[in-house]
């Protein structure tokens, strides 16, 4: 080998010719003794960007962009845990607040007679609306945002594109179609099992046009999504011009914006089982998505069988959105912001990302639908509405602060 | 022999873009691949590397099939490098080297990094020279200190094989020559090394083998000495070559020409670079000056011709 000639040749060059004022001599990445000497002097933790940005190769200083490790593993931890605990004292909370009128203590008392300990002494009615009609919906509500959160976050790693949500297969389409059909024949009970059908007939169609145009790479699976949401909400746009009035009008519109209105508890117990028995393997599965950063061929040669991980991850997610939206409508936004929001904080890493989302998802929607149903109480506005109120806001809020950070 | 390669062939989109290609390799050498654009360099590493079906012949190292192995297997026994690696994720420099460690983990599980993952992450970078840029944002780094980082990511997979895209394009002299050094490093510890190259100069000087493709097929394979020669350069790459040695390493040095350029004009394009006259306006003819020695003579009359033609 040769390269010894060549490198005494460049060393003036390094030296003398590099005119930006950067002082002192240039020995770093020169052959192992300089680097077991950094290792040695500068250490691997915070404040090594002093005496290593004086010398970078590109001249630049690059204190800001550097994170110190052992951060964002500890933000994740913190935040997890935080979230936890604002998670259940959220549910207690909600839970008195209504019409009729109904302390933390009465909510603790009622769930621990459920529980087998001693009787609540609360009145029927009181147990009532705490068991019977708040606990359910507020239930639910914590399930649909943590399954959209975290389905979110693996649509958008699955395909590459941070304006991914948990509707870009068609879901939400395909199902307003089916719930639209059910409103219009008048079989209300109908609707979660039509909304259902709906968005595995839209996810079907989606994965279907996707792979009969080549395979199921990001754009592909993006563009086939577009053409049925399209296509589905042509579909119900039609049939609501057609046939809807009146009280089926109403009931249409309020579905298609989002609404937990009628959650209860079959749908809380649904919801939950939907999101653990689906979500804990994609968390345990979050290291897969971290492979796509660099993309399908990088994710190959670090061997990961993407196109098989990509069709499991896109079904899993679909499947549980497709339970979600069944009982809730389309809510937007909180799939979209929620894994952004997270990613600030805790970083890219989808090992974090995932059970912080659907910790923040849970929480979110839940305050989102207490406010849906008493900001204008008796009348309840569409929780949809209320998370797109919120959600641009903070999601424009969060793409300027993203600009500043120059990341 | 370690690597072997037999009657290699691989067809995209129903064209045959690597056409039986067979080549023994030793462990522990670097084998350079050359030849020029379309030629099936990129192919062939993408085939070894798994990214591309193999539609005929055999790969084989050791005694393992390396066509059979399943994806993880193939990715714990050889990385690929590619040329540039994007990404627009805010991952630090640890963050992605960590990633080489996948074909180790279990696909499904909780909780972050065991000790000997973070210890070989650290060996890694400490050996491709990016340990400084532990905590960057990878997305912030230069080009030099991105393929830096790329080459620590595959040797965090442990790899005994490594495939390289072109390692040193798009990167500054000293980066070019400090990857090369690596290279160098890795086959003496053992490593096989195999790279697609553009540059004869440093394939001279890195590999122990290289392989010359032309139009998909092995058009010859041996030594750098036996195989880089002018006759060779020219049916390959349809250029003069003048091998050259470098005044200290003595490391064959190539200066090469197009065939219907008037090269009398060579001298003189010399004593304009002397002049200051840079900034490539003279396009291609340029090219040559870098290797070719200060002291011929020059007539002024064909400096005035040149820099007329680099005013216009």
């Amino acid at each position: 080998m040769t390269t010894t000639g060549h490198e005494t040749g460049l060393a003036p060059l390094r030296t003398g010719g590099d005119g930006t004022g950067v002082s002192g001599p240039e020995v770093r990445g020169r052959g192992p003794e300089a680097r077991t000497a950094r290792a040695a002097t500068g250490g691997l933790g915070a404040g090594t960007g002093g005496g290593l940005g004086s010398g970078a190769d590109d001249g630049r200083p690059h204190a800001p962009d550097r994170v110190r490790p052992g951060v964002r593993v500890g933000r994740a931890l913190g935040l997890g845990l935080v979230l936890v605990a604002v998670l259940a004292a959220s549910v207690c909370v909600a839970v008195t607040l209504g019409p009729a009128s109904i302390t933390v203590a009465d909510v603790l008392a009622s769930v621990g007679a459920r529980l087998g300990a001693s009787a609540s002494g609360l009145s029927p009615m009181e147990d009532g609306i705490i068991w019977n009609l708040r606990m359910p919906r507020v239930l639910t509500a914590a399930a649909v945002g943590a399954g959209l959160a975290l389905c979110g976050a693996v649509m958008q790693a699955t395909t590459r594109n941070p304006l991914s949500d948990p509707y870009l297969l068609g879901l939400s389409s395909g199902a307003s179609v089916g719930a639209v059909v059910a409103l219009l024949v008048g079989a209300q009970f109908l609707l979660p099992a039509a909304a259902f059908i709906g968005a595995m007939a839209a996810l079907l169609a989606t994965l279907g046009l996707a792979q009969l145009a080549g395979g199921l790479t990001p754009a592909r699976t993006i563009l086939a999504g577009v053409a049925v949401s399209s296509l589905a909400g042509a579909l119900t746009s039609l049939l609501i011009f057609w046939n809807a009035q009146g009280d089926s009008y109403r009931n249409i519109l309020s579905w298609l914006m989002g609404s937990l209105s009628g959650a209860d508890w079959r749908d809380g117990i649904l919801g939950t089982v939907a999101v653990l028995v689906i979500g804990v393997p994609l968390i345990a599965s979050a290291r897969l998505l971290d492979a796509f950063a660099f993309g399908d061929d990088a994710a190959v040669s670090l061997g990961v069988r993407v196109e098989r991980v990509r069709w499991l991850m896109l079904a899993a997610t679909a499947v549980l959105t497709g339970i979600l939206v069944s009982m809730s409508g389309a809510i937007g936004f909180v799939g979209l912001v929620v894994p952004h929001a997270v990613r600030l904080i805790v970083g890219p890493g989808y090992r974090a990302v995932l059970p912080v989302s659907a910790l923040g998802g849970a929480v979110l929607l839940l305050w989102a639908d207490t406010l849906a149903r008493t900001a204008f109480d008796p009348r309840e506005l569409p929780v949809g509405i209320v998370t797109a109120v919120l959600g641009a806001p903070v999601f424009a809020l969060l793409l300027a602060r993203r600009k500043g950070g120059a990341a | 022999m370690s690597l072997v390669l037999e009657g290699v062939s691989v067809d995209l989109g129903g064209t045959r873009i690597v056409d039986g290609v067979s080549a023994a390799l030793p462990r522990g050498t670097v084998t350079g691949i050359i030849g020029p654009n379309g030629a099936g360099k990129s192919t062939l590493l993408r085939a070894l590397a798994g990214l591309v079906p193999v539609s005929a012949g055999a790969i084989g190292w050791e005694d393992t099939d390396l066509l059979r192995l399943s994806v993880r297997q193939r990715a714990r026994l050889l990385a690929l490098i590619e040329q540039s690696a994007h990404t627009s994720e805010p991952l630090t420099v640890r963050e992605v080297v960590e990633l080489g460690r996948m074909p180790h983990q279990r696909a499904l599980r909780f909780g972050g990094a065991s000790a000997e993952d973070a210890a070989r992450v650290e060996d890694a970078m400490s050996t491709a020279g990016c340990l400084d840029l532990a905590e960057r944002r990878y997305t912030t780094l230069s080009g030099g200190q991105q393929q830096r980082v790329g080459l620590a990511r595959a040797l965090a997979q442990e790899p005994q094989l490594l495939l390289l895209d072109e390692p040193t394009n798009h990167l500054d002299p000293h980066a070019q020559l400090r990857t090369l050094r690596l290279m160098r490093r890795l086959a003496n510890d053992g490593l096989t090394l195999i790279a697609a190259l553009h540059d004869l100069t440093h394939a001279a000087a890195v590999c122990d083998t290289v392989l010359v493709l032309r139009d998909g097929r092995l058009h010859a394979a041996g030594d750098p000495d036996s195989v880089l020669t002018p006759d060779t350069i020219r049916e390959v790459y349809g250029v003069e070559a003048d091998v050259l040695r470098h005044p200290r390493s003595l490391a064959p040095v190539f200066a090469l020409s197009l065939p219907e350029e008037a090269w009398t004009a060579g001298p003189a394009a010399d004593s304009v670079a002397a002049d200051g006259l840079g900034g490539g306006a003279a396009g291609i003819p340029r090219e040559p000056q870098d290797s070719r020695s200060a002291g011929s003579t020059s007539s002024p009359n064909a400096v005035m011709e040149l820099r007329g033609s680099a005013a216009t």
